[in-house]
């Protein structure tokens, strides 16, 4: 998924294995063992400095929004449930369908089953038809734009000469027979036929984008942020982008048909309008309705020094994130393999550390792959956290430039991360680079990544990513697979234009490997050529997330597995 | 005393001299002790700004080194008092990495001085020409040139810098083969320069339509004296007076716009020390780390009121309808 949260989950893996292993359904009881009861009434305030670009569930990619859109209005086939502090791991638990999904043998036909009493929040049915309209609306990618792929990846639907999709989605509705073939709705059951052996499908099914979608109420692009409940709350008045909304209880909904969310709070305020800063200033001062808050915002840096004051309502949890260095190997400098991997010895990633907020907040690492993941290859630092300029020198001075060498390096314009990069300049240019420094707003940040002009004026980049569900299938493919990212309009997610043709064919290799443990080895193994062979990712840190909350507010708990936020579905207000 | 008859006070009478206007300026600002004060200080932070990079390259001080063992804790604040204030940092560390913030400020003045300063000084230049020649010329080329000075007073001059800034400062890069930090203080200076002179040619305007039907001019014309040399010679030496006085108030009209772009992180690119990109950086530090935004904060203060200051005892001691002493 796009550079924000992510699922990483470990025991889910344990989950997945379970399916995989019989290929029959597993049916649990609903969410996990919530504390005691919270009370029921109040309002949630929901603060933040995050604007939310979609609330259209088929165009959902940012964690947090996949996550809160989950608890509070969009319901998913299978969902993630509630954990009872900081660091349970969740399990995939049935929302809308009678299980977690039956799959065949052979991985690539997945059966889900409705339950009865979902309702919408005009208090019609949810029916198979709208799970099936929902998935198809992916398909309408020059209208339904952001959200991600996984259907067009996965289910059984025959490509067009030019590599995109034969159906064009439920607008146009070319190819529709062939949607209608692969996906199959009879009463309350809908049946998914794929492409390849998917064992985590319902790991897939969790993401918004293949929730329900009720077509009478579709606008296209205007859906956007035009909420149509089917969660335990439903929008009051309108939406509005950068400042929030408020939501109130959804009647249609019923609390039997629902193991996982409490919906405690009677009303939710929801306020995107500020900066981290001082909404932090606000938590940590806990004063009138800031009392009842939560927020899914990531403590700044400047605001960690006051987070001992906020004692028993702060979180320091792992997030999904890892931060990571590409060279770009358009560029002169670093399509040398020596300049590479001198970069490499020589990155201090203490400074990194230090400039974030210290050991707590971040944890230095040599793998793109996040550590809760099975396939986490444990690779060691070069040179330790340091590194190691005068032997990164060495290396310089054979490779044939011509010592000082000038990089151009980017990163994302923060005040800490100008701070970072700072004190790794300083280890570069002893090793013989002549930095230079460009921080660019977050805003164009990658978006100036993805411009092919600017594969001629940079030479490294700084970057950001979290596995979409605990496979590090959405770690190496969607970042160093040249065939899926490289155009003539840019280099996709492969911002250093990795092009490598026995990497392309491990990738392939690693797909069809039946048993999961050794598919997720083999990811492993991948990520370790990346890193310690091609020189082609320089990872940098684990992020870990810092939260604080009111102090009326109960029962929030960061569900780890799940986006790694605050999981609105269990949170009380104290009266 | 002894009386003195007509002839021998002829003969030996001290000779009265009447004082030029610089005289009397001089005079008056000996008498003005906050001017003169101002004036010292201005000098003083002018030449710590020009010294700076000489006392960087010989290593006396230091505004880029990291000192990671000087912060800690959940945070990296720096560690002791008052910021980490100590013999050999003295206005403390910076949190997070651990810089110090005497040689960063002192840096940063010359960044922030050498931006406000040039601005001010091509501000001046441009002004001057246009004003001279809108005053001077009349007509139709005083019509067109008015319409053009209100034109650029209209464009918000913060919003044009930011949205050009990228754009405009990778051509500089390109054209003068120069590095990001010196392209982005040009970029700078001609903008910043570029929209501060018509406030300037206006006031100019208005002194040469006062001035040039006076009998000096009418004298010069009549004697055959060119353009060139009418502006030059005759209008140029009654223009100083406002030229100083406006060119050291928009001194810190510069300087705080230099600021208030590296909160808007258009500014000087890290690690490149500047005004504006140290207080926007401590400025969220205020209640964690407040001697961080103290020390820096109340040396611009300091800055900027002397210029100030110095601006508004010039704009005294050289108005002519001042009090005669």
């Amino acid at each position: 998924m796009k550079r924000r949260s992510f699922i990483a989950g470990l025991a889910t893996t344990a989950v997945v294995a379970t399916v995989s292993a019989c290929g029959s359904s597993s049916s649990t009881t609903g969410g996990s063992s919530a504390p005691a009861a919270g009370a029921k009434g109040g309002t949630l305030y929901i603060l933040s400095g995050t604007a939310t670009e979609h609330w259209d569930p088929q165009r959902v990619y940012v964690g947090v929004n996949i996550e809160y859109g989950n608890r509070l209005f969009t319901r998913t086939l299978v969902s993630w449930s509630t954990p009872a502090n900081d660091t349970e791991v969740t399990k995939i638990v049935p929302d809308l369908a009678t299980d977690t999904g039956k799959v065949s043998e052979d991985g690539k036909t997945w059966t889900f089953t409705l339950k009865d009493g979902v309702k919408w929040e005009d208090g019609s049915d949810i029916t198979a038809e709208d799970v099936k309209y929902g998935i198809s609306r992916t398909y309408a990618v020059d209208v339904i734009t952001g959200g991600p792929n996984y259907a067009i990846s996965f289910i059984d639907i025959p490509k067009a000469a030019d590599g995109t999709s034969s159906y064009k989605g439920p607008y146009a509705k070319t190819g529709q027979d062939l949607y209608d073939k692969a996906v199959t709705v009879s009463g309350k059951t809908i049946t998914f036929k794929l492409n390849q052996a998917v064992m985590d499908f319902n790991n897939t099914v969790t993401m918004t984008a293949f929730a329900p979608f009720k077509a009478a109420k579709d606008l296209g692009d205007k859906s956007n942020y035009a909420i149509f409940s089917s969660g335990p709350y439903k929008l009051d008045g309108d939406w509005t982008a950068e400042k929030g909304g408020s939501f109130v209880r959804n009647d249609s909904w019923d609390p039997a048909t629902d193991t996982i969310r409490k919906a405690y709070p009677d009303k939710i305020v929801w306020d995107e309008s500020l900066t981290p800063e001082t909404l932090y200033e606000r938590l940590i001062a806990d004063q009138g309705t800031d009392k009842n808050a939560i927020t899914y915002d990531n403590a700044p840096t400047t605001a960690l020094g006051n987070v001992v004051n906020a004692k028993g309502r702060s979180s320091i949890v792992a997030s999904p994130y890892t931060r990571y260095l590409v060279p770009n190997f358009k560029s002169k400098v670093m399509s040398n393999d020596k300049a590479r991997q001198a970069l490499a010895l020589a990155t201090d990633r203490s400074a990194y550390i230090t400039a974030v907020g210290g050991p707590q907040v971040a944890v230095a690492t040599n793998s793109l792959i996040n550590p809760n993941l099975p396939a986490f290859p444990k690779t060691p630092l070069p040179a330790g956290e340091k590194g190691d300029p005068a032997k990164a020198k060495e290396l310089l001075q054979a490779s044939g430039l011509t010592l000082p060498v000038k990089i151009s390096v980017t990163y994302r314009k923060r005040d800490d991360y100008d701070k970072a990069f700072s004190a790794m300049k300083v280890s570069w240019d002893a090793a013989g680079f002549n930095t230079e420094l460009v921080a660019i707003p977050a805003k164009t940040y990658y978006g100036t990544l993805q411009a092919p002009e600017s594969a001629s004026k940079y030479d490294v980049y700084w970057a950001g990513w979290g596995a979409d569900y605990p496979s590090a299938s959405t770690d190496i493919p969607p970042l160093f697979d040249s065939r899926i990212n490289i155009t003539a309009g840019g280099p996709g997610q492969d911002y250093g234009y990795f092009d490598n043709a026995d990497f392309n064919a491990k990738i392939d290799a690693t797909n069809k490997i039946a048993d999961m443990a050794a598919r997720e080895k083999a990811w492993g193994d991948l990520d370790v050529e990346l890193t310690s062979k091609y020189y082609a990712c320089i990872p940098l840190v684990d992020e870990q997330f810092v939260f604080v909350h009111g102090g009326n507010v109960q029962g929030a708990f960061v569900n780890g597995t799940y986006t790694g936020y605050y999981d609105p579905a269990t949170v009380s207000i104290k009266s | 005393m002894a009386e003195v008859t007509m002839e021998e006070a002829r003969d030996g009478a001290v000779a009265i001299v009447g004082r030029t206007p610089w005289q009397i300026t001089r005079s008056r600002l000996r008498r003005d002790k906050v001017t003169m004060v101002s004036f010292g200080a201005a000098i003083f932070f002018i030449i710590l700004a020009a010294i700076a990079p000489i006392l960087t390259t010989l290593n006396v001080i230091d505004p880029y080194t990291p000192h990671s063992d000087l912060v800690g804790g959940l945070g990296s604040l720096p560690l002791g008092n008052l910021g980490g204030v100590s013999g050999s940092h003295w206005m403390g560390v910076e949190p997070g990495i651990g810089r110090d913030i005497f040689a960063r400020v002192i840096s940063g003045l010359t960044t922030s001085l050498t931006v406000a300063v040039c601005a001010a000084l091509f501000s001046v230049a441009l002004g001057t020409v246009i004003g001279i020649i809108s005053g001077t010329a009349g007509g139709k080329v005083d019509w067109l040139l008015s319409r053009i000075t209100e034109f650029v007073l209209s464009f918000p001059q913060t919003l044009m810098l930011i949205a050009l800034s990228t754009i405009v400062i990778d051509l500089v890069k390109a054209a003068l083969h120069v590095d990001r930090t010196p392209a982005s203080m040009v970029f700078m200076i001609v903008v910043m320069g570029f929209f501060g002179w018509p406030n300037f040619a206006r006031i100019i305007r208005g002194q040469v339509l006062s001035l040039r039907e006076r009998e000096f001019v009418e004298a010069a014309r009549s004697l055959g004296a060119g353009r060139g040399r009418i502006y030059f010679k005759e209008l140029l030496p009654h223009l100083w007076a406002p030229i100083l006085v406006y060119a050291t108030l928009i001194m810190p009209q510069n300087i705080a716009t230099e600021a208030a772009l590296g909160f808007l992180g258009v500014g000087i690119q890290a690690p490149t020390p500047s005004f504006g990109s140290i207080l926007n950086d401590s400025v969220h530090y205020a209640s964690a780390d407040p001697m961080y935004f103290i020390f820096p904060g109340v040396t611009l203060f300091l800055v900027v009121l002397s210029f100030n200051l110095l601006g508004d005892g010039l704009r005294d001691a050289l108005d002519p309808k001042a009090d005669r002493q």
